[in-house]
């Protein structure tokens, strides 16, 4: 099938990060390297030569840059110093930009203002919430709150509601992104319609990579199971305090104390303490620059790790502040939790870098029904040819 | 220097490198009369070429191709090699340059050198070969390939080995080590004795400090250079010294003291012719190597050996005879020209404790002179011995063996700071003796009978460190105890006895009570009188004793010679190495133990306790040596060389040379590969490079071009090329534009050597083959089944124990593959020169970003006026590109000094030729041992006397070397006296030595014609080697076949003809232009003939280039240059109708519209150009405007206000190249398209530039604008051959291109605004026309073919004719520039002589036997021969005519006549035929 070249494909993608195609001249030599790459799903090299010769649809339709686990080795072996490892992450964030209805995408994946207005917008929102909440439902004195160590239970009903539609709403994109990432890549091109009995037969590939990440260890680099901890701790910590927030909402927002023992509590410190631990040591990693590709790294991929690291830190502080009784140093520290938690939920996991939980183990689930079709496929015409035969 | 040098240019020029690109200037500058100094590196001229096997496209042997240049060179009266030479300094400006030049040491006389190699074999180092990339080895003196000019031997020496400097007496351990490691022990006792009189004495007892200072202690344990000394010396006990090579002389010297430094002293006075008498007061002689040692450490026989060795060289030594009674003072000093005193050190030292003169108490001393002197002593039963030195241990053992049964040692301090050896420790305590230490005797305690009863002691402790740097002993209070005992010797120390002979002998003492002598001579207060030894050192070991005789010995020759005593005598005395070896990457093994007897045996007899090394521990021990000096210092080769060549004495020297100009050719750095360790070099056995595959596959190579891999020597079946190693990555972003044809023909001879089941991938990216015949052969190479695979490995794997390597690519459809191969060549590219900035830094240039030397487009062989550049300094580039700009650069240097040519050169003068005619022969052989190359097998003399037995034969003579200076004066001698009129030469090969035996045959007035050779080497000796007998008899009949032909020799006459000294030079474009104004500015009148109405050609259609430089400014300047040089006759509009003539002579018919002009002129320059491939593909001319050429593309970017409108442009590539029809590649078209891309992109940046090609060629620093224009956003899509893009106008009115990319698998289409189409370029059609006119040849393509691809690539085989510029082939306005410059250059050559010089020995026609069948003309291939016809006698007449300047002699015809009617002078039917007759003979 004959595709047409649309020659603002590059600049358009190179509005998404680092793009140097232009050093590269197709050795090849990332695609050898890289210990993801297969037959079937060949990148970085053809991923960044279909960006070079603007065929979109090919681009669009493509799941391969869902496949790379951004260790870094292609980049260094590169020699042309070309970057694949930037190149293939400037591409996701356009392939999210693409797959976002919204428009939202495309604006805070170009720019870093975008992204935090956005951010500071919601944050923003929330602020006035939080006053508007206190000023015309609570009705209760400031110095209340000062005295009573359970100044909580107060707003348990309308926080669990807002706490509900804010998750459900962040849902909603993601799911809607999803949906959409599908039809590009599953419903179009020239393998359309494949039976959804293929879809159920590979169920467990996206189950298994959602739970293990197990893809990570793959990449050959040196340090990769440290990495690879450090990764599914702090996707254990997300996943953790995601359902102990949205279905036991009430064991947090209660004035009362538990001891030590109580799940609740352990439950709690263990998924702050993931969250801290992941995000620490990403932060940590790629200030010392340990590894070539941390060398260069953009500030949308320091976004995420910084909200999780501070919704962690905000969240501690109300639990601690209500432990000791400051009980309206509690109510502030709730606030500005709300204020950093809320934006991250709304903003940066729907619409900014960070929707790759969803895309990265989904593309893997697409890639392995593809594949699996394409076998089928080639055993029925070959079935079919012995038969003639 | 005064005003007027500095105005007249000096008629010399230097040539910085003597690769093959500084092989062509020099030639081509002394050719033209400018005396050159060619300076190379290295120690002989031919750089990298010469470690090629083969050269691309033709598979030409290498070496075979450069070899006659090399000895061209070599025998060059206008070129000086200076090797081993760097420069320095430059000082002056262009025309007059002061150059220093610093020149390294050979060690070998290149005067007297006449190569014959015997040394080499001589030399017991080997060490890893250089030239074959360490994969072969090499000698210490050594030559590094057999062509080498100048044909010399050179030593690699670092200096004195680190045991040889730390050695008193500088003895060559390192020398005679290396000796036995090859089972030449005799040669090593030679190297011993050579500095060391009593060997076998050092061998038990010397110290060794050569082992202190073994580089292999480092590793695990030094050399055990006693016991190899010992060796040597055990197994001729016999040995003699050489007797004094000196006259003798009559001064007599008296020695006082026969120990080792009075022997030593006597031994050199007696080498120098003196007559040395040694006086000894004891009755032995020997001093305490007689006395003081005990003789199961120095058997006495072997000291009495010694003594009597040097008493047969002629010294007197007179025992009991202590001077002052037995001869007296005064006697001595008026009897004797000099006195040596060495009395050593024999008053003993004593504690000083109450009780030391009971009986019983006695000194180490004064017991082991009795027992040495009177045999075993009573001793009691319990034996103490005070003191920690030597002398000490050897009193223990003594006393043990003495039949003491506890023997006891006590020592002051701890074990660690006891004076004595080790070793001599541990026997010690083998044979029983217990050591107490950390104690000192304060009473000595006396029974009631008043005889010793114990010692006793007090403990000590160890404080702070004394002035020797041990840590000073001190007493515990209170810890007194007492040792039992019967005898105890105090062992102490000794001190000169200077109050009974030095005083008296009027010889001051110093405070520590030992004589004083000046440190450096030994001279005293008195004249004539020098001391030295224990005596003034205070008791020491053996070596420095010998050290100071040795000194002694060379201060007193010189003051009876009243030399400077004091001169050049810093290196006496041991002294630390200045160099440091690295031990690693050796493997450890231990040092080989000596045999010993054991304790039991030893104990209580007196038998040597070490019996020695047998024959293979010496060798297995000696094999460790490291050999840190390289050469080993062991004069092996001195005593080989009979030409008397080798010069340990040469020192460096820096010379300073005055030049007018200077051409730098330093070359090119292979990229070393083990900086990307990924690929595994140096840790992969079989993971080599290219150059070292070249090598491999060379028939002089290290395994005789017999193809192995370097793991384990099997023959590899599967072979990988990686293209690209260290070219066009980002640090280095260029195309070393070599690789990819080097690794094509080396695939190719790899399956020429191993077969063609060899598997050969290359792996590469781009295939670059845009040179000329390029294509072609990578076509040839994919036929023969060569694997080329485009994708770049990035890593190579070993299969661990197998040694086989495994690489990961990407395959078709970018699937991953991987294959295993045997062997891995890695095409590694070039780097810039290694001493680029220091060369930068001399001679003022820019370099660039790569350190590679920087040049303009317009002027690219120039650095700046006066000196200029050729080869790879410039750009990685081709043999071919390398000659031509380094002839282009000789043509800057001769339009420099124009006015100086000739002004340098040398003149020769012959004597006027004796008339031989109607003379009987008298023949003259001279026959060579070439050292023993021919000696050696060939029994010389009887080939003589075999000789003077042959008819005419009147002098016959045998040399060891023929071709030496000396012997020319003797065989011009020869045939003066004997009036010879043939001469014969029976030794190498006349391709080597023949002009310079016909030069002594001229010198003597002998035509050069009347000399004849046999090669008995070459072809005798060298390939009969084990048949002596057999050699001999076919030496005798070589020679009788040379006297056969000799016989029948006649004068020759060269033919002489008188040069024209213009040029002609066709075509008015870049490269005809630039030809003829170089030749006009070096004075040469040039008719310059151009087709067309205006000058330009080609060039006026370039508008811009990649770099800033104005195309058309250049060219208008140009053509202001060429019009209005008075020495350059334009005819534009014109044709030549008519060329006759040769080389020197060219008479050219030149019309234009109204008339005819005859011009003539010495040579022909052709430079008629190329032009452009008219399309037919792609709708081209097709009534679709949209769809144009590179050059009409330019043309359009260039007009003004036409940039910006660009919407989306498609160029296609290889647009009539690389097709079935025009099967090479036009080589500028990618950069065109890169240029054009860019300027498309500069003028407007959002335009959409695709380039759609099949391989990018942007060789050398092109790729950097390859990158470039990616970085631009141009879009490089790669098509294949066989799915061609299509080109179609869609309904939009615009463009569609579609083309498969292969890459994707896919087709893509692309709307298009613009299609421009890359058209090749095609030769010129007059082509033909041109080359019947001239009778020069065209390749299959069409263009003109040069004489020799690569070291001829502007020459044709018809002299004086020379071609430039696209005539030749496709190449870029840089290429034609250096082309046209080195056309001029090379004519210049030609037009710098007089005369043309003919060959004497060429083919004349016998009239009478031709009959004009004219079966000769055609297979002639210099096209010399023409059939003519002519009237006698009323008959029309046949017959064929040799145009004499055109014919080389080759004797096709001679062949080809079936009358006999065409022969080639000195090679005529009948000799020919005398020599086969005499082969026949039966003797």
């Amino acid at each position: 099938m004959t595709e047409t070249s649309d020659p603002t494909l590059l600049s358009e993608v190179r509005k998404y990060g680092v793009f140097n195609a232009r050093g590269c001249f197709n050795c090849g030599s990332c695609t050898i390297d890289c210990d993801l790459a297969t037959d079937a799903a060949s990148f970085p090299r053809r991923s960044m030569q279909s960006v070079v010769l603007g065929l979109r649809d090919s681009v669009h339709q493509s799941l391969d840059p869902w496949l790379c686990h951004d260790c870094g080795d292609c980049s260094v072996t590169c020699p042309r110093e070309a970057k694949p490892r930037e190149s293939l992450k400037t591409l996701r964030r356009y392939l999210m930009a693409q797959y976002d209805w919204t428009g939202l995408s495309r604006r805070i994946c170009r720019s870093p203002g975008w992204e935090i207005g956005a951010l500071s917008f919601v944050a923003g929102l929330v602020l006035a919430l939080v006053i508007l909440y206190h000023l015309y439902v609570v009705h209760l004195e400031v110095s209340v709150f000062r005295s009573t160590a359970m100044g909580l239970e107060h707003m348990f009903n309308g926080i669990t509601y807002f706490t509900v539609a804010v998750f459900l709403l962040s849902a909603f994109f993601i799911a809607s992104h999803a949906a959409r990432m599908f039809t590009l890549t599953m419903r179009r091109g020239p393998h359309a319609a494949i039976p959804l009995k293929f879809y159920l037969a590979e169920a467990k590939t996206m189950f298994l990579q959602m739970v293990t990440h197990q893809q990570i260890l793959k990449c050959p680099a040196t340090m990769q199971k440290r990495r690879w901890i450090m990764h599914w701790l702090l996707a254990l910590g997300c996943c953790m305090m995601f359902v102990i927030k949205f279905f036991f909402l009430q064991w947090f927002q209660t004035d009362k104390i538990y001891p030590l023992y109580n799940p609740q509590r352990w439950v709690g410190y263990m998924a702050f303490a993931f969250l801290v631990l992941g995000s620490l040591d990403i932060l940590i990693e790629r200030a010392r620059k340990s590894r070539p590709i941390y060398k260069q790294f953009g500030f949308s991929g320091l976004m995420l790790p910084v909200l999780l690291l501070l919704t962690a830190l905000s969240g501690i502080t109300v639990h601690v502040l209500r432990y000791v009784g400051l009980g309206l140093g509690a109510h502030y520290a709730y606030a500005v939790h709300l204020m950093i938690a809320v934006p991250m939920l709304l903003v940066e996991i729907p619409f900014g870098g960070s929707s790759h939980m969803m895309y990265r183990p989904l593309a893997l689930y697409f890639a392995a029904v593809k594949e699996r079709a394409k076998e089928r496929a080639l055993e029925a015409e070959m079935t079919l040819e012995e038969k003639t035969a | 220097m005064n005003g007027q040098d500095q105005n007249s240019p000096v008629g010399a020029a230097m040539v910085v490198g003597g690769g093959i690109g500084g092989m062509q200037a020099a030639l081509d500058l002394a050719d033209a009369g400018i005396k050159v100094y060619l300076v190379e590196t290295k120690s002989a001229i031919g750089g990298r070429m010469a470690q090629l096997d083969k050269t691309f496209p033709t598979n030409d042997c290498a070496m075979c191709t450069m070899a006659p240049r090399l000895v061209e060179i070599g025998r060059h009266r206008d070129i000086e090699i200076l090797t081993l030479s760097d420069v320095e300094r430059v000082e002056g400006q262009a025309g007059n340059f002061a150059i220093t030049v610093k020149r390294r040491p050979r060690f070998v006389d290149e005067s007297k050198c006449t190569g014959c190699g015997l040394c080499t074999s001589s030399c017991p180092v080997t060490l890893p070969s250089e030239f074959d990339f360490g994969l072969g080895q090499r000698k210490a003196i050594y030559r590094p390939f057999p062509q080498a000019v100048p044909n010399v031997f050179a030593i690699s020496r670092r200096g004195a080995s680190p045991c040889q400097a730390g050695c008193p007496i500088h003895q060559s351990a390192q020398g005679y080590v290396a000796l036995v490691a090859q089972g030449r022990f005799d040669d090593a006792l030679n190297v011993i004795l050579r500095d060391n009189p009593i060997p076998s004495i050092c061998g038990r007892i010397c110290t060794h400090p050569c082992g202190t200072a073994c580089t292999r202690r480092f590793l695990d344990d030094r050399i055990n250079m006693p016991a190899l000394k010992r060796f040597v010396t055990d197994r001729r006990p016999d040995y003699q010294f050489p007797k004094p090579s000196v006259p003798e002389r009559p001064e007599q010297i008296a020695v006082v003291g026969s120990g080792p430094a009075g022997l030593v002293c006597a031994y050199h006075l007696r080498q120098k012719g003196y007559q040395p008498v040694v006086f000894e007061a004891l009755p032995v002689a020997g001093g305490m190597l007689a006395v003081g040692i005990p003789s199961f450490r120095l058997p006495r026989p072997v000291l009495h050996a010694e003594l009597e060795r040097l008493s047969a060289l002629g010294i007197q030594i007179r025992v009991d005879t202590p001077v002052g009674r037995a001869i007296r003072f005064d006697e001595l000093r008026r009897k004797y020209a000099a006195v040596f005193v060495a009395i050593g050190a024999h008053l003993e030292r004593r504690l000083g404790v109450p009780g030391e003169d009971l009986p019983g108490v006695i000194g180490g001393l004064e017991f082991l002179r009795r027992v040495n002197l009177e045999g075993p002593q009573a001793v009691g039963r319990r034996v103490l011995v005070i003191g920690g030195g030597n002398s000490a241990l050897d009193a223990a053992r003594t006393a043990r063996r003495c039949g003491a049964e506890h023997v006891t040692l006590v020592y002051r301090r701890t074990r660690a700071e006891m004076p004595a050896n080790a070793r001599e420790i541990e026997d010690a305590e083998h044979e029983g003796v217990k050591l107490v230490v950390l104690a000192a005797p304060s009473v000595f305690q006396s029974a009631a009978d008043g005889r010793l009863a114990g010692l006793q002691c007090v403990r000590m402790r160890l404080g702070a460190p004394d002035a020797s740097g041990r840590p000073a002993p001190q007493p515990i209070p209170g810890s007194e105890f007492v040792l039992p005992c019967d005898t105890v010797i105090v062992s102490i120390g000794q001190t000169p006895d200077v109050a009974t002979l030095g005083e008296r002998l009027g010889l001051d003492a110093t405070r520590s009570g030992t004589l004083s002598a000046d440190p450096v001579t030994l001279e005293t207060a008195v004249e004539g009188v020098f001391v030295g030894g224990d005596c003034v050192t205070g008791p020491d070991v053996v070596v420095t004793a010998m050290m100071a005789g040795k000194k002694a010995a060379i201060s007193i020759d010189r003051w009876l010679n009243g030399q400077d005593l004091r001169a050049g005598r810093e290196l006496e005395g041991p002294y630390p190495t200045q160099y440091v070896v690295d031990t690693a990457g050796w493997q450890t093994q231990r040092q080989v133990a000596v045999p010993e007897l054991a304790p039991a045996e030893r104990a209580r007899n007196f038998d040597e306790v070490q019996t020695g090394y047998t024959e293979e521990q010496a060798i297995e021990e000696a094999r460790r040596c490291l050999s840190c000096g390289i050469c080993s210092d062991c004069h092996m080769c001195a005593d080989a060389c009979e030409a008397g060549a080798i010069n340990f004495g040469l020192r460096e020297e820096h010379r300073e040379v005055k030049v007018g100009a200077v051409v730098l050719a330093p070359g090119f750095e292979p990229f070393d590969p083990a900086k990307l360790p990924r690929y595994g070099y140096g840790r992969f056995p079989n993971v080599i490079t290219a150059l070292e595959f070249e090598r491999i596959l060379s028939a002089s190579g290290p395994y005789s071009g017999h193809v192995q891999r370097p793991g384990d020597h099997r023959e590899p079946k599967r072979i990988a090329f990686i293209q690209c190693v260290g070219s066009r990555d980002c640090e280095r972003d260029y195309c070393s534009s070599v690789c990819c044809m080097y690794a094509t023909k080396e695939a190719l001879m790899a399956k020429e050597h191993v077969g063609e089941g060899v598997e050969c991938d290359i792996f590469y990216m781009d295939l670059r083959a845009f040179g000329k015949g390029f294509e072609a052969y990578y076509e040839r190479a994919k036929g023969r089944g060569v694997n080329y695979i485009r994708s770049r490995p990035t890593s190579i794997e070993e299969t661990p124990g197998t040694g086989d390597l495994t690489i990961h690519y990407l395959g078709d459809g970018d699937r991953k593959k991987a294959r295993e191969y045997d062997l891995v060549v890695l095409s590694t590219g070039m780097q810039a020169p290694r001493d680029a900035k220091r060369l930068a830094g001399i001679f003022g240039m820019e370099l660039n970003e790569f350190n590679f030397c920087q040049t303009s487009v317009f002027a690219p062989a120039q650095v700046r006026e006066g000196i200029y550049v050729g080869g790879p300094f410039t750009e990685p580039k081709d043999i071919p590109e390398t000659v031509m700009q380094a002839s282009a650069a000789a043509a800057k240097v001769l339009a420099l000094l124009s006015e100086a040519k000739g002004s340098l050169i040398a003149v020769k003068e012959y004597p006027p030729e004796i008339d031989v005619s109607g003379q009987a022969p008298r023949i003259g052989v001279f026959v060579c041992h070439c050292g023993s190359n021919i000696a050696g097998v060939v029994d010389v003399p009887s080939v003589v006397e075999y000789v003077r037995t042959l008819d005419n034969v009147v002098y016959a003579e045998n040399n060891v070397y023929t071709c030496a200076n000396d012997t020319q004066d003797r065989i011009k001698q020869q045939i003066h006296d004997h009036d010879l009129n043939r001469v014969i030469v029976a030794s190498c090969s006349p391709r080597t030595h023949e002009p310079l035996f016909r030069n002594t045959c001229r010198e003597a007035g002998l035509n050069p014609y009347l000399f004849e050779m046999a090669n008995i080497r070459d072809q005798c000796s060298w390939v009969h080697m084990q048949e002596h007998e057999k050699a001999t008899r076919k030496a005798k009949d070589l020679v009788r076949m040379a006297v056969a032909k000799s016989r029948l020799l006649d004068p020759l006459r060269k033919g002489k003809l008188e040069i024209k000294k213009s040029a002609l030079v066709i075509g008015g474009g870049l490269a005809g232009m630039v030809a003829a104004r170089e030749l006009a500015s070096q004075g040469v009148p040039v008719y310059l003939v151009e087709r067309e109405k205006e000058l330009g050609g080609n060039l006026r259609r370039i508008r811009y280039l990649l770099n800033s430089e104005k195309p058309q400014e250049e060219l208008q300047s140009l053509i202001a240059d060429v019009s209005g040089d008075g020495n350059i006759h334009l005819f534009t509009e014109s044709r030549i109708t008519a060329i006759d003539g040769s080389i020197g002579h060219f008479k050219t018919t030149i019309s234009n519209g109204h008339g005819a002009e005859t011009v003539e002129h010495g040579v022909v320059i052709v430079a008629t150009g190329a032009s452009q491939y008219q399309p037919k593909e792609y709708g081209y001319g097709n009534g679709c405007p949209e769809v144009i050429t590179q050059l009409e593309l330019e043309s359009r970017l260039s007009e003004p206000g036409q940039g910006g409108f660009w919407g989306t442009v498609v160029m296609i590539q290889c647009v009539g190249s690389r097709d079935k029809e025009r099967p090479y590649c036009s080589r500028v078209c990618c950069t065109e398209a890169v240029k054009n891309a860019l300027k498309i992109k500069q003028q407007n940046p959002n335009a959409n530039v695709y380039v759609l090609y099949r391989d990018i060629r942007t060789y050398g620093f092109r790729e950097s604008y390859y990158s470039k224009a990616r970085e631009q956003g141009v879009v490089f899509l790669r098509y294949e051959e066989d799915r061609k893009p299509e080109v179609k106008k869609n309904d939009d009115g615009r463009l569609d291109v579609t083309v498969y990319a292969p890459l994707l698998e896919r087709e893509i289409r692309i709307e298009a605004d613009l299609v421009v189409l890359s058209a090749g370029i095609v030769p010129d059609r007059g082509n033909q026309e041109t080359a019947q006119l001239l009778k020069i040849p065209r390749n299959q393509d069409g263009f003109f073919l040069e004489a020799h691809m690569k070291l001829r690539p502007v020459d044709f085989a018809t002299d004086g004719v020379f071609v430039c510029g696209l005539a030749h082939a496709p190449k870029s306005i840089e290429e034609s520039i250096i082309q046209a410059q080195a056309a001029a250059a090379r004519a210049s050559a030609i037009l710098s002589k007089e005369y043309v010089e003919l060959e004497g020995t060429i083919s004349f026609v016998m009239d009478e036997n031709c009959d004009g069948c004219a079966y000769c003309v055609d297979p002639c291939p210099y096209k010399a021969l023409t059939l003519i016809e002519y009237v006698r006698g009323g008959v029309f007449k046949k017959t064929v005519e040799v145009n004499e300047s055109l014919c080389k002699g080759c004797g096709t015809c001679q062949a080809t006549c079936p009358k006999g009617g065409i022969v080639v002078r000195g090679f005529r039917p009948e000799q020919l035929a005398a020599q086969v007759a005499a082969a026949l003979e039966v003797v």
